[in-house]
């Protein structure tokens, strides 16, 4: 049960006709339980190296496994039918649905996966999660109402009401304050621990980092383990 | 698929978050639905009321007139309308009445206020009140198969007895009439005939007792109403027997009731009509593809954020798919129950048509069948569009 890019390059256009290879021959592994983080520059491609893991986009070189099997040329049915089972998102700004209330925003995953028993449990699913995040109460509230660490929080709820395998978070606290911030951040680590779920996490933020198990640096297209500051190589 | 009630359940829910557009498109279905639904119970109310008119003042389709008169006579002889009259019974046919009618003075026996009437009296059989289209608006008809009743009776038509001093009034009391035998007659109902002018209905074997056979009367005549399919059939059966008989030359028998004319100018107004409900559905179509397409725009985030957990692209066709149909089925319901308590609301203002004309419920599943199809056609474009996205461009819109 691991998640993996295998030599993946990933080749943009620049405006001008040029190209630049925003990812190079990278290769990424992610097993059960394993908490990674991924810091880089801004522009460094953390976010794309995140959408070909999430299969939200496409490589152009190499391949994403899921255990061992390529998953590139899967038609949309089963590549969506992987994402939805397997894989989750939290984003920097959220991305819940407006004037949905916070438990049908959580139950979104739940719509999407061809399971009638899930969808007829949707209630009780939702609202365990909800409650796992802190916010009982606020079923009904719509993200209108609700502050930006109570928001991220119905969106790490989202993410992890069905049981996914691996969550992909892309800089989950960088719309909130440092104190708000670390209050999100500890829940994200603890709720994918406890579930048992994979977990990368893209951040600025060193000490958030850290926190995971494993640390890489994007650079030039390039991953590689993260080098504390100070130590030579 | 195990996917369809999530998909249903979502649509629903999603058509209340939008709940602005819904009822817009909604209620574009519903006029859509009730303007046909009323175009086509306009029509056929019309149709109703036509028809009625025609029945009541020619006879009900199909009626036949037969023309006796023998060459040198001015109307017909008794024997020659009786004869026939048997004869023509044999055929089958569904209702036949012979028809004598004379011009006569009216007067009431007991002294009243209303003077003589100067009016058309008709010798008829029972058969005539369903030949013709006649509403008994008091008292009797002429009773099928009795002997001759030996007071004579009189039924008058609406126009009559208002003189009379109108239909309560006039049922029962005694009417003395001028004829040849001065008589007096005993009014046993009222009718309403649709004449415009008084007429007094009679047992033509009576009035053949008031008038000696030398005194032609104005007209003498056969009246039979046959299965309109039956009509050329009867009609050359007929004419051969009278044919054999010499009464030869002449339209002798020929079709009174012309429905088939106000058929066409009918037809026309239900073209036109037809053409109005249609281009007011095709509008309606237009508007709502528009609003379907432009909720499109405004949802891009929303299906790049159900793409990124797991709808694939058929679910996002389904999802906006699903919605229009169940937007246009609910609003094409609420336009037929609205369209039908008008219907009625409308029908109830016009009694005398109430039986005649029912609720256009083709109409209704055709346009409510029309309106889901269009919803389904509208959404075909907006929802491939929607299921094409770039997720990662959806999601940051
Ligand atoms: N499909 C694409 N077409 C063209 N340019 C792209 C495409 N995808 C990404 N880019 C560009 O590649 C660069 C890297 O984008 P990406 O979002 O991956 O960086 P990032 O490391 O997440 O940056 P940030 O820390 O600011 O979020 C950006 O300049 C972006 O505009
Ligand atoms: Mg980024």
């Amino acid at each position: 049960m691991t998640l993996s890019l295998r030599g993946v390059t990933k080749t943009i256009p620049l405006g001008d006709g040029r190209q630049v290879d925003l990812l190079r021959n990278v290769d990424f592994e992610l097993g059960p339980g394993d908490s990674v983080s991924v810091v880089g520059r801004s522009g460094s491609g953390k976010s794309s190296l995140l959408n070909i893991l999430g299969l939200l986009d496409q490589p152009t070189g190499g391949s994403v496994e899921l255990d061992g099997q390529s998953l590139l040329g899967l038609p949309d049915r089963k590549l969506s039918m992987i994402r939805g089972r397997h894989i989750s998102f939290i984003f920097q700004q959220f991305h819940l649905l407006p004037r949905r209330t916070a438990l049908e925003n959580v139950w979104t995953p739940l719509a999407h996966i061809r399971d009638r028993a899930l969808w007829r449990q949707r209630r009780e699913l939702a609202a365990r999660a909800l409650a796992r995040v802190g916010l009982a109460g606020k079923e009904d509230a719509v993200p209108e109402t609700l502050s930006g660490g109570e928001q991220q929080r119905v969106a790490i709820a989202r993410a992890l009401v069905h049981r996914p395998r691996y969550v992909l978070a892309d800089e989950p606290t960088g719309a909130l304050d440092g104190e708000t911030a670390h209050g999100v951040m500890d829940l994200l680590l603890d709720v994918t621990r406890s579930q048992r779920a994979g977990l990368v996490l893209v951040t600025h933020d060193v000490q958030h980092a850290m926190a995971t198990d494993r640390q890489f640096r994007l650079n030039e297209g390039t991953l590689a383990p993260l080098v504390p500051e100070g130590s030579t190589r | 698929m195990n996917s369809a009630l999530p998909l249903l359940s979502s649509a629903w829910r999603e058509l209340r978050v939008h709940r602005v557009r819904s009822l817009l498109a909604g209620l574009s279905v519903v006029i859509g639905v009730a303007a046909l639904v009323a175009v086509v119970a306009m029509g056929d109310l019309g149709r109703a009321a036509v028809q009625e008119q025609v029945e009541r003042t020619v006879g009900r389709p199909a009626t036949l007139s037969v023309d006796l008169t023998a060459n040198g006579e001015q109307t017909a002889s008794r024997t020659s309308v009786d004869d026939n009259a048997e004869w023509i019974r044999t055929l089958g046919v569904r209702a036949l009445s012979r028809v004598e009618s004379r011009q006569v003075q009216l007067d009431a026996v007991e002294p009243s206020s209303a003077g003589p009437l100067g009016t058309t009296v008709m010798g008829v059989d029972a058969g005539y009140g369903s030949v013709k289209r006649m509403d008994l608006l008091a008292g009797q008809w002429l009773p099928e198969g009795t002997p001759a009743p030996w007071a004579p009776p009189l039924y008058l038509n609406a126009e009559a007895a208002a003189h009379f001093g109108g239909e309560h009034e006039a049922l029962g009391s005694r009417l003395s009439l001028a004829a040849d035998l001065p008589t007096q007659g005993i009014v046993l109902g009222v009718v309403d005939d649709s004449r415009g002018e008084p007429v007094a209905y009679t047992d033509i074997r009576s009035l053949r007792k008031w008038y000696s056979e030398s005194t032609a009367p104005e007209t003498a005549e056969i009246l039979m109403t046959v299965r309109p399919a039956d009509t050329e059939q009867v009609t050359s059966a007929v004419l051969h027997h009278l044919g054999a008989a010499g009464l030869t030359g002449g339209e002798r028998v020929h079709r009174v009731d012309d429905f088939a004319s106000y058929e066409r100018i009918l037809k026309l107004l239900q073209a036109v009509l037809g053409a109005i409900a249609g281009i007011s559905l095709v509008t309606g179509g237009i508007g709502l593809m528009n609003l379907t397409l432009s909720q499109i725009q405004s949802r891009v985030h929303e299906f790049g954020v159900r793409r990124a957990f797991g709808a694939s692209q058929s679910h996002i066709f389904a999802i906006i798919l699903w919605e229009s149909v169940i937007l246009t089925a609910v609003s094409s319901l609420l336009g037929t129950v609205l369209s039908a308590g008008i219907f009625n609301a409308v029908l109830a203002t016009v009694p005398e048509f109430s039986g005649g004309i029912q609720f256009p419920v083709t109409a209704a599943l055709i346009g409510s069948s029309a309106a889901v199809l269009i919803g389904v056609a509208s959404a075909l474009v907006p929802a491939l569009r929607a299921a094409r996205l770039d997720i990662i461009r959806a999601i940051r819109t």
